[in-house]
Parts: C-alpha cells; structure tokens; sequence
C-alpha cells in the first residue's frame, strides 16, 4: 500500500469516527433533553395539586374566620380536586415511558455490542408494561388505547421484545406512538393551566374582604370611643372633627393590605411576583398559562427530534436536538424556580 | 375517557366559567362592602369548584368514572341556574352581571350537551 492510499484511508477513517461521535454527542444530548421535559411536566402536575391545596386552605381558613364553620384544619392536608394522586401516578407512568424510550435509544447509539438497558430501567420497562396490559391507563376508548399502545410499544422496545437494527428505523417504528403520548400531555396542560389560575386568583377576594374589614373595625372603634367619651365629659365632641380623626384610624389597615399583597405574591407556586408592575410587564414565566405553553413547546421540540432521528440527515437531527435542549432548559429553569 | 366531541364540550365549559370568575374578580375590586364581598367570594367558590369537577372529569381515562363525573356535572346544572340569578342581585354593574350570567348559560348548555 502506498503512503497516499494510507494517508487517504486514514482521512476517511478519521471522518467516519468524528461522525460517529458527533451522532453520539447528539444522541446523548436527546436523551438529556427529553428527561429535562419529563421532569419540568412532572413538576409542573404537582404545582397543580399544590395550587389546588394552597386553595383549599384558604377557603377553609375564610370560611372559619366568618363562622360559616367551626372547622378549622391547620395541618395543610387537603385532597386534590383536579388531579388526585392516582392521576399524577398515571402520568409519572407515562413521562416514565418516554424516558425508557430515550434512554434506549441511547443505547443503540452506543458501540457496545450489548444494547440493553440497566436493570432497573427494565424492572421499570416490565412494570409499565404490565400496567398498559391491564388497561391501566385507561378503558375501552379509542384514545385510551392509543396511549395504552403507546405504552407497551416503547416498553417492548425497552426490554429488546422489539429489536431495531438502527436508531432511524426505531425512531421511525416508534413515532407515532410518542405522538400519542405527548399529545395527550399537551391537551391536559392548558387545561391545568386554567385551572390553577382559578385557584391562585380566589384568594383575591377573601384578603380583600379581611381588609375591608379590620380598615371598618378600626374607625369604628374610634367612633365608639368618641360617643364614649361625650358623654363622660358630659358634652358633644364635634361629631365631624371626630368622624374625621376617626378616619385616620384606618391608617392601621395600611400594613394589613401590605401583608394582603404578600400572601398574593407568595400563592403562586411557580414564583412571586414584584409588588407591582405596570399592565402587559407581568413576568410571563409566572403564569400558569404561558408555563403551560413553553411546556407544549418542549414536548413538540422532544416530537421533532424523534421525528428528525427517523427521517432527517445528520444536519437536521442536530438542528432538531438543539432547538429540544433550549426547550427543555425552560423547562428546567421552571423547576428551579419552583424548587426555591 | 371522553371522546373527542365531549373533551371539546368539557373545553369549551371550561373557558365560558373562567370568563364568569374573571369578571366577577373584577366586580369585587370596586366594592369594599365586606357582606358584599363574602357574596362574591362564595359566588366565586361555586364556580371554581365547578371548574375543578370539569378538570377532573376531562383527565380520567375510565369509561365508567367518566360517566359518573359528567352525570353528577349536568345534576349541576339547576344550580348553576340559582347561581346566575343570585349574581343578577349580587354584582351591581348590571352589564358586567349580564355578560357574568351570559357565560354560565353558555357553559350550562354545552355541559348539557354532553
């Protein structure tokens, strides 16, 4: 062999290594990014239920306080009305499933000859599995079993029942089974969006209704004392100088409607707010509905990527993972938000 | 689990009754009158918890829990109807209590519809 052809092969050599790599480096950045998203979706179903609690408290705390109960509850237990404990497991069920997903693709990514996943991974496989087979995900609906389907393609995947030669070819096979399953999530997350800003607003009117309240007891207070103290004089006080006076008495209420304003700050499980900020300025990070938003944008971003793996040349898949990882920090950064 | 046409119903009930909860929020903040404002506040409670039952109803996944979730939605429905009447008396902008009143129809008939 010439040193030409050996400098040719070795050009050649060097190229297809840095090829592999960088297809490896992509791969492993899809696989960080989806369980970024499944992280901040989980996260985010758990600010529902601590919304829908923070609510529940404070309407039993009202309530108490204008005797329409003697209940009064301080422990902070509550039980969810949106989505109950059971729901949250169903859908930890299925971010589960896309995380198998992604981690084995991983693993055929990888030069290893052997391509199966941890052992806890397919004890995870084998469990999710078995509950799409017991229809525990839902019943006899055409959805229901799409995302039951779902379930068990990508658990069959993850436990080598389904085997695929490649990377293109599995995320080809499994694509519209993920699709199933993010659509699914993208629909409830606007959804529990509404219904978490349902709660968190609520709060508005009993604080209101309390410092309405303490401002009126404070100047009738003064009023009563005013009366009190004509008559021990046994002369009339100027009854409008009195009215007037009395009127500063509300000035108490002030550190009130202070401490009013801090509770509506703080209700927010996402994160609190400035004390004030001038109309179309409110930090869209902290509503609800835009967070549900930027969760849908990481979930379309986690669909692309795979649809990308499965049709698209090396320039698109990593253009695809890419724009997945910017997604999926949002994500990420909604959860460190939430977790202070 | 609901199909298509009854999530778009569920959907559609959802935005009518947080339209009448903004607005009866809105109501609140131009009164300091606390019996006034308790009404609101349980005005408000009503619906939300109307709200959380459609939300609940929409995220199961078994035939029979959803039967039984929107069965006891639509045995709401009379009073939702008591609900629109007491707000009538309750929010004195006559055209806010209007468009509140307006919204809960809306949500009352596609829940009805469902």
């Amino acid at each position: 062999m010439t040193s030409r052809t050996v400098y040719i092969a070795a050009v050649f050599l060097l190229a297809g290594c840095s090829g592999l790599t960088q297809m490896q480096d992509t791969i492993s950045k899809f696989d960080q990014g989806a369980h970024s998203v499944a992280t901040g979706q989980m996260a985010f179903f758990r600010q529902v239920q601590i919304a829908d609690c923070n609510n529940q408290f404070y309407s039993a705390a009202f309530n108490f306080s204008i005797k329409q109960t003697e209940k009064l509850d301080l422990t902070g237990t509550c039980e969810p009305t949106i989505l109950d404990n059971n729901q949250i497991k169903t859908r930890q069920a299925l971010m589960d499933s896309l995380t198998l997903y992604v981690d084995k693709v991983q693993t055929l990514a990888t030069g290893d000859s052997n391509k199966t996943l941890d052992t806890n991974s397919q004890n995870l496989a084998g469990q999710l599995n078995a509950l799409a087979k017991s229809h525990g995900f839902g019943s006899s609906l055409s959805v229901a079993q799409g995302v039951e389907a779902a379930v068990m393609a990508i658990t069959e995947m993850a436990l080598d029942q389904r085997k695929f030669n490649d990377i293109k070819s599995a995320a080809s096979s499994m694509n519209p089974y993920l699709l199933k399953v993010i659509d699914s999530l993208k629909a409830e997350n606007n959804n529990f969006a509404i219904g978490m800003a349902s709660k968190m607003e609520q709060i508005e009117i009993p604080l209101h209704t309390a410092v309405a309240v303490a401002r009126d007891s404070a100047i009738k207070a003064c009023q009563d004392e005013c009366d009190q103290s004509g008559k021990k004089n046994g002369s009339k006080l100027n009854s409008s100088e009195c009215i007037q006076n009395c009127n500063y008495s509300g000035a108490r209420s002030f550190l009130d409607v202070i401490t009013a304003r801090e509770i509506i700050r703080s209700i927010n499980p996402i994160g609190a707010s400035p004390v004030s900020v001038a109309e179309g300025n409110a930090d869209p990070k902290l509503d609800p509905r835009n967070v549900a938003k930027q969760l849908n944008a990481s979930l379309d971003a986690l669909a692309n990527a795979n649809d990308a793996l499965a049709n698209a040349g090396t320039g698109g898949v990593i253009a695809a993972v890419n724009d997945l990882i910017a997604r999926a920090q949002h994500a990420n950064n909604i959860l460190t938000a939430i977790s202070k | 689990m609901p199909t298509p046409s009854q999530k778009q119903n569920l959907l559609d009930a959802v935005s009518q009754i947080r339209a009448a909860e903004q607005l009866l929020l809105e109501a609140s903040r131009s009164t300091s009158d606390p019996a006034k404002l308790i009404q609101l506040n349980t005005e408000y409670t009503h619906l939300d918890s109307f709200l959380s039952q459609i939300l609940h109803a929409q995220a199961l996944t078994d035939d029979a829990d959803f039967g039984d979730a929107t069965a006891a939605l639509k045995s709401q429905i009379s009073a939702l109807n008591v609900e629109a009447e007491s707000i009538k008396k309750i929010v004195d902008d006559v055209a806010t209590a209007g468009k509140i009143v307006g919204f809960i129809t809306k949500a009352i008939q596609v829940v009805g519809a469902i």
